[in-house]
């Protein structure tokens, strides 16, 4: 099954509120969609069109950064999904990404966050509280988006904040 | 609402609070227009709706609230989404502001304050203030590490207060290294000066580029400046900054300026000059090898009316970088510079980057301590370690021979790394 699939388009395009046109695989096994009478192509591509569609603008840098990492991903997850060790990695370079910058682009909350979140969902998931513990900077952040408004419209929030977090950092010090 | 007159300096970090706080409200908060610091704030009316005199101070548009203390003006002009949604979360925002207060400002100003020359230098106030705000930004990084701000998944007044109370150091003194061992505060005070709200206030936040340098003209200038005479002497400071605390500035160093004239005078003028002619053997050891000015030190030193003192860094393990060790002697000679007539000193610094010690061999007229002579002299001393050396020990001798010629090794074995010569 692939992760970067219809059903993460289709919770991006809610959280927009921007409808996803038809989307389905073409012929050779890439994501398609006909929006404003054009296809477009591939996961990255789709996701930034139904960004700039909803209307929430962008620097030319932030798209440029947005494209990067949803390509990034959209390469990548689906062998993380299916394989433990190379998720391992795969998150560990998010969490190195995220270490320094509060989201994924930098200092500003950016569609590539939303449709990352989604697609790490349900990698994330499945770790055992140990393993969360090693990508500490990732669940940082998966909270933080998961507490935008609309993100969790269509999915119950990752139990984050209980175990790992209240743990290593007690709310009031 | 809260619309109103805030009165303030330009560029106070604690009007910044309300600012800010504004901005995200909505409040519309004005900065009142021409006001002089010490004037507007001395004035009669002012004093009358603000007896201590002192800002950022708070108006309402109806006049009807009147405020000071910074952080209850940005509580008032801030909204329910900043002061949190109940009381567990309001107190939380609470507990980070008087945290602000208590635990961060008071290092902050005792380690920023003496490099924008508003507070004297004094080595070890500065290392102490340095240690505890360090410690402060540790314990802020382990509640950052799980967190995007300080109290909930958005900005509250804690964060905003937190900031505007950091910034100083940000732009001032924590330089880069200090930064990245604080990844999670720099990635938190990075994401809020980036929040559009914020830069309507602070539009561009530069931060500290490399380790400050202490500049004592400087302080000399600004404190020259206060006693110039004129009306308040408070007045009289630089307006961009809080007046550091009294204990802190002794009242001792503005007498000291005020008497200008004396300081000229050599201190050692009132030691007997003995036998030992200090700019002689300062010739000979600048033109011969160490093979002759050593023994022609030895020759011609008169233990009856100069010593000799081994002096030791006492912070080694702060020593990270060599070139940063060796800014630290050269600047200790510049602030010895009316010293030189009088003494000599060889101090070197052993090791290498992250393992490094400085230690020196000085020679000076008359048998005390020379530092506590001069005001001007007692910023580096107390930083070291000293030892008076008996001229006639062979150890002496040794360590001489060692540290004039540059050879030898520190206590620990480390070699010898650079040398300065204090002539
Ligand atoms: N705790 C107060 C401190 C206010 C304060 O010390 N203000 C200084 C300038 S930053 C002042 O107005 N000093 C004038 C004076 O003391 O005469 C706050 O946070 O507002």
């Amino acid at each position: 099954m692939c992760a970067c699939n219809v059903e993460v388009v289709k919770l991006v395009g809610k959280y927009l509120n921007t409808p996803v046109g038809p989307i389905c695989y073409n012929t050779d096994k890439v994501l398609t969609t006909v929006l404003d009478k054009q296809n477009v192509e591939g996961f990255a591509s789709i996701v930034l069109r139904l960004a700039s569609k909803s209307g929430s603008p962008m620097s030319q840098e932030q798209t440029l950064l947005c494209y990067q990492w949803l390509e990034h991903i959209a390469m990548y997850s689906n062998q993380a999904a299916t394989n433990p060790t190379f998720a391992k990695n795969f998150l560990q370079d998010i969490n190195k990404a995220l270490e320094k910058n509060t989201f994924l682009t930098g200092q500003f909350l950016t569609v590539a966050d939303i449709a990352a979140y989604y697609v790490l969902y349900s990698i994330i998931e499945r770790l055992s509280v140990l393993e969360r513990e090693s990508i500490l900077h990732v669940c940082r952040w998966s909270k933080h988006i998961q507490a935008q408004p609309r993100v969790c419209a269509s999915k119950p929030p990752l139990p984050l904040n209980t175990l790992t977090l209240s743990l290593l950092a007690p709310a009031v010090h | 609402m809260a619309a109103g007159v805030l009165y303030t300096y330009p560029e106070n970090f604690r009007a910044y609070k309300a600012l800010i706080a504004a901005q995200y409200s909505g409040v519309d908060l004005k900065v009142a227009p021409n006001f002089v610091f010490g004037e507007t704030n001395k004035s009669e009316a002012f004093l009358k709706k603000f007896p201590a005199g002192k800002v950022p101070a708070y108006e309402s548009a109806d006049g009807k609230v009147l405020l000071t203390e910074s952080n209850a003006i940005a509580y008032y002009v801030a909204n329910a989404a900043l002061r949190g949604a109940d009381a567990a979360t309001q107190a939380r925002v609470l507990q980070w502001m008087s945290w602000a207060d208590s635990e961060l400002l008071p290092a902050s100003c005792a380690w920023v304050f003496p490099y924008l020359g508003i507070m004297p230098f004094n080595k070890q106030n500065v290392e102490r203030a340095k240690s505890d705000l360090l410690s402060a930004l540790k314990q802020l990084d382990a509640h950052l590490l799980a967190r995007t701000f300080l109290v909930t998944e958005r900005v509250t007044l804690a964060d905003i207060v937190v900031f505007a109370t950091l910034l100083h150091a940000f732009q001032h003194v924590l330089e880069p290294s200090v930064r990245a061992s604080l990844v999670n505060v720099q990635r938190w005070f990075l994401t809020l000066a980036h929040q559009p709200h914020v830069q309507k206030v602070l539009p561009s936040v530069s931060l500290c580029a490399q380790a400050p340098v202490y500049d004592p003209k400087k302080y000399a200038e600004l404190a020259g400046k206060k006693d110039g005479g004129k009306k308040d002497k408070k007045a009289e400071k630089k307006p961009q900054e809080p007046k550091p605390k009294k204990e802190e500035a002794p009242p001792a160093d503005d007498l000291e300026l005020d008497e200008k004239p004396k300081e000229s005078k050599d201190p050692f003028d009132s030691m007997p000059k003995g036998t030992f002619n200090m700019d002689d053997f300062k010739r000979c050891y600048s033109n011969e090898d160490e093979a002759k000015s050593i023994p022609y030190f030895w020759e011609k030193f008169d233990p009856e009316n100069y010593s000799i003192w081994y002096a030791e860094y006492k912070y080694p393990e702060e020593l990270a970088k060599v070139f940063m060790s060796c800014n630290l002697i050269t600047g200790m000679f510049q602030r010895l510079d009316k010293m030189r007539k009088q003494a000599f000193a060889s101090v070197c610094l052993f090791g290498t980057d992250n393992d490094s010690t400085i230690s020196g061999v000085w020679v000076w007229r008359g048998h005390e301590l020379a530092f506590p002579l001069s005001p001007d002299w007692q910023i580096d001393y107390e930083s070291y370690d000293w030892k008076k050396l008996d001229p006639a020990s062979e150890e002496t001798k040794k360590l001489v021979h060692d540290y004039f010629s540059w050879s030898g090794t520190d206590k620990q074995g480390r070699k010898f790394n650079q040398g300065k010569i204090f002539k």
